[in-house]
């Protein structure tokens, strides 16, 4: 009798461990995938039934975010706060070099200092990845990115379908940038949206077609020009959407759909003339935050039997903004339904740029920047230098929806109102010590000298695809940097510093198409390297020249 | 009365079992091995994956023989020659680890010329 009761209570047990392991929301059962896909310079209007009907085709089955905003205007800070949750005031994201602290997030609004999310995930038990080469650079450091340069978008997601382990996956689609070079069967007539004869409107839009920067003023464009401008920038991203719909494709067929949460939306938008320009803040150097360059296009999907997520949504208008998505990934991830996408609040929205973006000329001195804040209707465009306000616009966006008519000395009340929380924002912004904590470390070191490159020379496509990396002599545990300069004169001129801890400098694998956009225009690129905060301890300019 | 209530631990017993075993039994159901989309979505994943292997075997193999036909020296190598040891790999494995160094081209062009007199291979 007591053997039978106790056999009994041990089945008993056994039984309900095994029905807590089956329900139990925080177990292994259901860890999910996500994939965060941007597209690069697409802004909100582009994305139509005649430029994407694959990508709204299948946003019939998932989330459509009407009113999502970009935090600052070139890819990385925006593309930084999504990774992180963070705005481009807490980030300090504002040139070249500019990166998060080593240890944590930068503490925001008086709470301590946390781990990135990706680390987060990574401790969990995330593959958490990116697999193109330019996410080396310094601004992705510190974010909990591992970048697995030089994989292959499908094959690399076909890996995750056979291990079946959880993984984040960012993927950045290049190809919407300046130059807009789309393949020939997207490429338009764009000869016939020009005024018949006139060559010189060729010749400008040929521009947009060659060069990865159009830097204000380079190019006199005319309001006439503007048709050709859009149908070449939108043939880019039909292209982006022929290949969206093979990614759908697979993602169905393999399964994916059923266990990954996928995001898709872009950095930042593009200006198309509205205000002269063609590009934005990294290409123009006139950078600025009206609604071409914010306003973009969001698309969530999460996994059919995890609908309670989407609270019953399909089309959102509350506002939203990049800052929202990475915390509502990871409440998602722990089956929260409080999600910031979808908590359909009216708030505030706030960003930050400065005028050129990765081409600021002096990266770790930057003096000028144009914030904005949109608030119950109103938008406040401020431009600060040296720390100072020096100009205000103020438009309505409801009745002005293309930011045209200023409204700053109609309604100085509005402007006083905005302007008070832009400015203690813009006074408490992170700023980026990098010199004054490298200086304070690399005390009286020797000059390095270039191991390799060891003096210039040509590379070729073929040289480098598979990776390059950058040596010198020096000390194994010390910090260094490397300051370049790219372009030959005229509108192509890139400079800046990267960082390196020890003595060399890798580089993954870059794709042709990388290499003849984006590197070959440029021509040459020098470089040199040195100790941090030590104008004596540079080694000698190295010349390297970029070949077809 | 005093048999059913004899009987209510038994009950009570059999309920929780059956509780406890039908939940488990609800999780095997979603189980991997129970899926039956399972085996055709491995099917198109190990495909896409064959894809892009042959893809960059061909670009290797087109770029390796390119490098053999401008360096003869390193065409006849037993380690990474034509018919060395490391196969289509030993062309770009010599170009990384003394090619490069010793002023030898990598790429597409056969009919490029060296730019510098090269030492003998290693």
């Amino acid at each position: 009798m007591y053997r039978r009761w106790f056999f009994a209570s041990l089945l008993g047990l056994a039984a309900m461990a095994a029905a807590a392991t089956a329900w139990w929301p925080g177990g292994d059962a259901r860890r999910l995938n996500v994939i965060l896909l941007t597209v690069e310079s697409t802004r909100a209007d582009m994305v139509r039934p005649d430029t994407a009907p694959n990508l709204l085709r299948a946003a019939e089955s998932g989330l459509h975010f009407r009113n999502h905003r970009a935090v600052s205007a070139w890819t990385a800070p925006n593309a930084v706060s999504l990774l992180t949750g963070l705005d481009a005031f807490a980030l300090g994201i504002h040139a070249a070099g500019d990166s998060l602290p080593r240890i944590a997030l930068p503490p925001v609004d008086g709470k301590a200092a946390e781990d990135p999310p990706l680390r987060k995930l990574s401790e969990r038990g995330w593959r958490v990845a990116g697999l193109q080469a330019f996410m080396l650079i310094d601004q992705f450091n510190n974010t909990g990115l591992t970048v697995e340069s030089g994989g292959e978008f499908l094959p690399w997601l076909a890996g995750r379908v056979v291990d079946r382990k959880p993984f984040f996956l960012w993927h950045h689609y290049l190809e919407t940038h300046l130059p807009y070079g789309p393949a020939p069967e997207f490429m338009p007539d764009w000869r016939a949206l020009l005024p018949p004869g006139d060559t010189a409107a060729r010749q400008r839009i040929e521009t947009i077609m060659r060069q990865p920067a159009v830097p204000a003023g380079s190019v006199a464009f005319k309001p006439t020009d503007r048709d050709a401008v859009v149908a070449v920038h939108e043939a880019t991203l039909r292209q982006f959407d022929a290949w969206f719909g093979r990614f759908w494709d697979f993602f169905q067929a393999s399964g994916l759909r059923d266990t990954t949460i996928l995001v898709v939306t872009a950095d930042h938008g593009e200006e198309h003339l509205e205000r002269g320009d063609v590009g934005h803040a990294s290409t123009t150097h006139r950078g600025h935050l009206y609604e071409e360059i914010v306003r973009l296009p969001l698309f969530v999907w999460l996994p059919p039997d995890e609908k309670r997520l989407e609270r019953g949504l399909r089309s959102i208008q509350a506002p939203t903004h990049h800052s929202d998505v990475m915390p509502s990934i990871m409440a998602w991830l722990e089956q929260r339904r409080s999600a910031p996408l979808t908590r359909l609040a009216e708030k505030p929205w706030q960003a930050i740029t400065s005028l050129a973006g990765f081409a600021e000329p002096d990266p770790l001195h930057v003096r000028e920047f144009v914030a904005a804040r949109l608030e119950a209707g109103w938008k406040l465009h401020r431009r600060y230098r040296d720390e100072k306000p020096v100009e205000n616009r103020l438009y309505h966006l409801a009745t002005d929806p293309g930011e045209t008519t200023d409204r700053a000395a109609e309604r100085p009340d509005l402007v006083e109102k905005l302007a008070k929380p832009l400015d203690a924002a813009f006074a408490n912004r992170r700023q980026v010590r990098r010199e004054a904590e490298a200086a304070a470390l690399s005390g009286n070191a020797a000059a390095p000298a270039w191991i390799f490159p060891a003096g210039n020379r040509a590379v070729r496509f073929a040289d480098i695809r598979d990776g390059i990396t950058l040596r010198w002599s020096g000390d194994p545990a010390a910090r260094y940097v490397i300051e370049y300069q790219a372009g030959e004169g005229g509108a192509l001129r890139l400079q800046g510093r990267l960082e390196a801890q020890g003595l060399e400098k890798a580089f993954g694998r870059i794709d042709a198409t990388y290499w003849r956009d984006y590197v070959l225009p440029y021509g040459r690129l020098r470089m040199r390297v040195g100790l941090p905060g030590r104008d004596d301890a540079w080694s000698e300019w190295v010349e390297v020249r970029a070949l077809p | 009365m005093t048999k059913t209530r004899a009987m209510a631990p038994r009950i009570a017993i059999a309920a929780l079992l059956l509780a406890g075993f039908g939940s488990y039994a609800w999780g095997a159901l979603h189980a991997p091995w129970m899926d039956s989309n399972r085996p055709a979505q491995l099917q198109l994943a190990r495909q896409v994956i064959k894809e892009a292997d042959q893809r960059n075997d061909m670009a290797e193999r087109r770029l390796a023989e390119d490098y053999w036909t401008r360096y003869p020296d390193v065409a006849a190598d037993a380690y990474f020659g034509r018919n060395g040891k490391l196969g289509i790999q030993g062309a770009h494995e010599h170009y990384r680890r003394h090619g490069r160094h010793e002023g030898r081209v990598w790429g597409p062009d056969a009919d490029a010329p060296a730019t510098s007199e090269p030492a003998k291979s290693k």
